[in-house]
């Protein structure tokens, strides 16, 4: 199924937060966010991702994809006609300490 | 101090201040689940109302271009900073009273659109647009200020 990943400035600002934070670590940290957004693409469910729900919508997330940090994010489900799932939207929307 | 807009453009610019030396604020990422944090996440979804974001179609994609993102976010944050060279320009009015004035500029796409000079230095300043146009804010301890 394709996934369409939707940072929002929000996030890249926070990205550039947790650049200044991290330093030399950075690298590591970018590939755990796109290790992560791999696993989220083909996510069953199942509870096997360290992610929560927050919020009052049902579709808002925190996931723990580095020690002590978070991404949250937003995920969006497009279908067919037929109610059938095409596509995934995960839109970004920052980067924060996990509490 | 921390510059930001709310333009949604590129925005260039540059802050000239006539005592050579603007502090830098260390940038802070908030904790998950305090107030803080849900401002930012209600800010995040009005980046998305107001056309604020990239959309990659893939996650490969956006593997692909993470890098010369981050690139950019640290040739912006240099910008941001707000720091001057040694000896910088001092295109700011004389002191006052012995305050140190700060002139803020914005620029975008090369063209001035805002500036306004602080006689104390801004903890934040920012470009914001309304229905009269592009204005300059600044942040003080004391409170905001609008130019």
């Amino acid at each position: 199924m394709d996934c369409l990943v939707i940072p929002s400035d929000t996030f890249y600002e926070r990205l550039s937060s947790l650049d200044e934070e991290l330093g030399s670590s950075t690298a590591d940290a970018l590939s755990a966010l796109v290790e992560a957004l791999k696993r989220l693409k083909s996510y069953a469910w199942d509870g096997s991702l360290p992610l929560k729900p927050y919020g009052s919508s049902g579709s808002s997330y925190e996931y723990e994809f580095y020690p002590g940090f978070v991404f949250t994010f937003r995920r969006e489900t497009e279908r067919d006609r037929w109610k059938q799932p095409v596509r995934i939207k995960l839109v970004l929307k920052s980067v924060q300490r996990a509490s | 101090m921390d510059v930001s807009n709310s333009t949604g453009q590129n925005t260039g610019y540059r802050v000239l201040g006539s005592g050579g030396h603007i502090p830098r604020q260390r940038a802070r990422l908030s904790t998950f689940g305090t107030p803080e944090a849900m401002q930012e996440d209600l800010r995040a979804e009005q980046d998305i109302r107001e056309g604020r974001y990239e959309t990659f179609s893939s996650v490969e994609e956006f593997a692909r271009q993470l890098p010369h993102r981050l690139q950019r976010i640290r040739e912006e944050r240099l910008i941001l900073a707000g720091e001057l060279p040694p000896g910088g320009e001092a295109e700011s009015p004389a002191p006052v009273s012995g305050f140190e004035p700060f002139h803020v500029v914005f620029q975008v796409e090369g063209r001035e659109v805002a500036s306004a000079t602080f006689f104390k230095e801004p903890t934040v300043v920012r470009l914001v647009e309304d229905e009269w146009g592009f204005r300059v804010e600044a942040d003080h301890e004391h409170g905001r200020l609008r130019a």
